[in-house]
């Protein structure tokens, strides 16, 4: 079983599926804290792959921190971004309200409308997560392993999807400030995606462990203050995605393209700048959905792909969170 | 399955009657060794021995690992032409072992059948009156050949014709496509036509009267390859693209490709004058044509020219149908509907690595090679034809061809790089050696 569905009273409700759903595929609950004092907590590992979560339920319509280690935590009670090897991103002190300042999903407090969990029993371990908070209105979380290119050691991720509410903002998906997927802000660097870089052999900092998908601002460091490197490509900066985009089906073959999600580091000091690509993401594409419903479900060459909005499927601009004809499928593993 | 030959010869026909041997005859596409024989050095290339050989197009064996001298990796590197094969096991010859390897080879017919191969033509083909221009035509071989497609229940039809001006000593090939043959009609009377005016697809590859080096790649879709004249490098396509669309909806997406759209294109012209596969450009100096190098024909049966760019003093994009990653839409692109722009402020297109301005452009970017303990990995990026009218749409890959990067690697023409295991060949566009201007050909099956 790697596909699960379902509908989900609170964040803490739809933590504790997860978990359950993850612990029957292999993953390790590495410690689960529900809420008191509006703050919970909840951990996992698998592989080399370990992720921990804070949220909280009370304030800002309900908010879930995601911080990204090299190993789990020793102490289960003690803040997430304390675990050996923390990649920077995630808030971290300990206040419910700020908790959207650092990688997060945020205003997704529940009753949710329906979940669907997509994990992998075969190739690298991930498991994406669409949550439908309310009629329309969707959020994307994940962690795993990309499809690397190469045989280095690393390339563990883990993403949250902030959304900005500004005015300005709140109905334009190609908005810098919001971060999601494997995605890149030039907002804060402690919103975007982070990606395990420490075993590439073209590392410039053997002291660098992680890659922050920060597009073009500087990325930062980790907890311990080990340089971080800087992180491209992902969902919106998609090279082979931004050129097709725009492209919403044949009117001669009704054929709808599909694109991967490659990831790049770059070395932004020459001139021109260097790019490098690491990978892809597995079984995740991004896509325009113009013609296809959001939780429409289309068979692929014997595969059934699941086709989501990247927040809401609508272009009004009347301030409700609408990413127009913007939308990412997933792969179910087949049973 | 397809085939690739390394072979030089002396002018333009000598090339086109080569082509035509690779495409009619036998041609190996896999090795198993049977005995790994003694001596024997990774990067030895061995001659196969027997079979009755056409034209000297023998094929040749590629080490590519040995233990102790014992080889224990192989592949094709010729595959040669042959109207009746070598039995199995092979013996061969040459590199630095002892002549005691043996192989089994599996052998194909690419089965492109000829219907007319005219040393001399007698068409009526008018260069200069249906593009303009200036010279003296001079026609050569007139070659139209029918691929069988990889069921072998397609119709391929393209054609060939050997171009001189007498004027200025230019020897080029001119390249069709049709959608029939009629053995009693002019070339310019076949059915489908590529080159009608107003969409004429003026697709010319530059060659000469002297030394070629050959690379000829064929499938049974596809028959396409490169000329190194020099320092100069030309190129050809003639056949279907993979399209994104089932038989049904799309059943004759052929593609034709050349390397400059001016008839008497000199292979010596500099720059922006000439272009690769991967990045196909018109210029329009002096009686170019800017309906190629490239046409596609479309669904609704009409030929519709393909290229990035025409090049008048600069590299100034065309956008209609074009060849991706070379030349790519920006997402804010009027042709989108309101609801589709919502890439607006991507930052990361190709165009920072690939310059869509400028002669030849400075890209903001360059993709480095990937690292890997196991040598250092070229990322090869599949060409995509597109269209922007009369509809947006993806149409087709072109078949074994792809663009990437010369940096960092340090990639020159003619270098091979290995990618999962596949062997590809770099080349340049034209004679330009910026790093962005290479594109790869495929050689394994």
């Amino acid at each position: 079983m790697a596909f699960q569905t379902g509908t989900s009273t609170s964040i803490e409700n739809l933590l504790t599926q997860l978990s359950t759903f993850l612990q029957a595929n292999g993953w390790t609950e590495t410690f689960f804290n529900t809420i008191t004092a509006d703050i919970g907590s909840i951990g996992f590992s698998k592989n080399g792959i370990f992720v921990s979560m804070q949220y909280t339920e009370a304030t800002d319509g309900g908010t879930m921190a995601l911080y990204q280690a090299t190993a789990a935590d020793p102490s289960p009670t003690t803040d997430p971004w304390t675990a050996t090897g923390d990649s920077g991103n995630g808030r971290r002190d300990n206040v419910p309200a700020f908790m959207d300042a650092g990688r997060c999903v945020n205003i997704f407090a529940g009753p949710h409308t329906a979940f669907f969990f997509f994990e992998n029993d075969s190739g690298p371990a991930y498991i994406n997560v669409v949550v439908e908070v309310d009629a329309g209105r969707y959020r994307h979380f994940g962690f795993g392993e990309i499809i690397k290119i190469g045989d280095w050691s690393g390339g563990e991720y883990c993403y949250g999807h902030f959304w900005d509410q500004g005015t300005s903002r709140i109905d334009v998906p190609s908005s810098s400030i919001h971060a999601f997927g494997m995605d890149a802000s030039n907002f804060s660097t402690l919103l975007p995606a982070t990606l395990r870089v420490s075993g590439y052999p073209g590392e410039p900092d053997p002291a660098t462990e992680w890659a922050n998908l920060a597009q073009i601002l500087s990325p930062g460091n980790d907890t311990a203050g080990n340089p971080r490197w800087a992180g491209t490509g992902g969902w919106r900066h998609s090279r082979e995605f931004s050129g097709f985009s725009g492209f919403e089906i044949s009117l001669a073959t009704a054929y709808k393209p599909l694109f991967p999600i490659p990831v790049e580091i770059a070395d932004l000091s020459p001139a021109p700048d260097l790019q490098r690509r690491l990978g892809f993401q597995a079984d995740v594409r991004m896509c325009n959905i113009a013609n296809i419903d959001p939780g429409q479900i289309i068979s692929i060459a014997g595969e059934d792909w699941y086709f989501f909005p990247w927040v809401r499927k609508q272009f009004l601009e009347i301030n409700t969170e609408e990413s127009w004809n913007a939308g990412i499928a997933y792969r179910r593993e087949n049973a | 399955m397809s085939a690739t030959h390394n072979v030089t010869v002396t002018g333009h026909d000598e090339a086109l009657l080569r082509l035509l041997d690779l495409a009619t005859n036998d041609n190996a596409i896999a090795a198993a060794i049977v005995a790994g024989g003694t001596g024997y050095t990774v990067g030895d290339i061995l001659t196969v021995v027997g079979g009755t050989i056409i034209n000297s197009l023998v094929t040749t064996l590629e080490v590519l690992s040995v233990a102790a001298g014992v080889i224990d990796g192989i592949r094709v590197f010729n595959c040669g032409a042959y109207s009746a094969q070598p039995g199995n096991p092979v013996a061969v010859t040459g590199g630095t072992g002892g002549d005691d390897a043996t192989f089994t080879l599996t052998f194909e017919t690419q089965n492109w059948t000829i219907n007319r191969n005219d040393a001399s033509s007698s068409s009526s083909l008018d260069n200069l009156a249906v593009a303009g221009g200036s010279g003296t035509q001079v026609l050569g071989r007139e070659l139209l050949l029918q691929g069988p497609g990889n069921a072998g229940a397609d119709e391929i039809y393209v054609g060939f014709m050997g171009l001189e001006d007498t004027d200025v000593a230019v020897f080029n090939w001119q390249l069709f496509g049709f959608t029939g043959f009629n053995g009693g009609d002019d070339l310019v009377d076949q059915p489908g036509f590529s080159y009608v005016s107003p969409n004429e697809i003026a697709a010319f590859t530059q060659l000469t009267d002297g030394s070629i080096e050959l690379w000829i790649h064929t499938s049974p879709r596809v028959l396409s390859g490169v000329a190194r004249i020099g320092g100069t490098y030309t190129s050809w396509y003639v056949g279907f693209l993979n399209p994104f669309a089932t038989p049904t909806e799309y059943p004759y997406p052929i593609y034709i490709a050349g390397s400059c759209s001016k008839w008497n294109q000199s292979f010596s012209a500099s720059g922006l004058a000439q272009s690769g596969l991967a990045d196909p450009g018109s210029s329009s100096i002096s009686g170019g044509n800017t309906r190629g190098p490239a046409g596609l024909r479309f669904f609704d049966g009409t030929w519709q020219f393909v290229r990035n760019w025409n090049f008048g003093t600069t590299r100034s994009s065309f956008l209609d149908r074009c060849v991706y990653p070379g030349q790519t839409l920006a997402p804010t692109d009027a042709a989108y509907n309101p609801a589709s722009k919502f890439m607006q402020a991507s930052t990361m297109n190709w165009d920072t690595i690939i310059p869509s301005t400028g002669n030849p452009g400075s890209p903001q970017q360059t993709l480095r090679e990937t690292e890997d303990s196991g040598g250092n990995i070229t990322v090869l990026i599949p060409t995509i034809v597109w269209s922007k009218v009369p509809s947006l749409q993806i149409l087709g890959e072109i078949d074994s061809v792809f663009w990437g990067s010369a940096a960092g690697n340090n990639i020159l023409a003619q270098d091979r790089v290995i990618v999962g295991g596949v062997h590809y060949r770099a080349f340049q566009s034209g004679n330009r050696s910026e790093q962005f201007a290479f594109f790869f050909l495929r050689e394994d099956a």
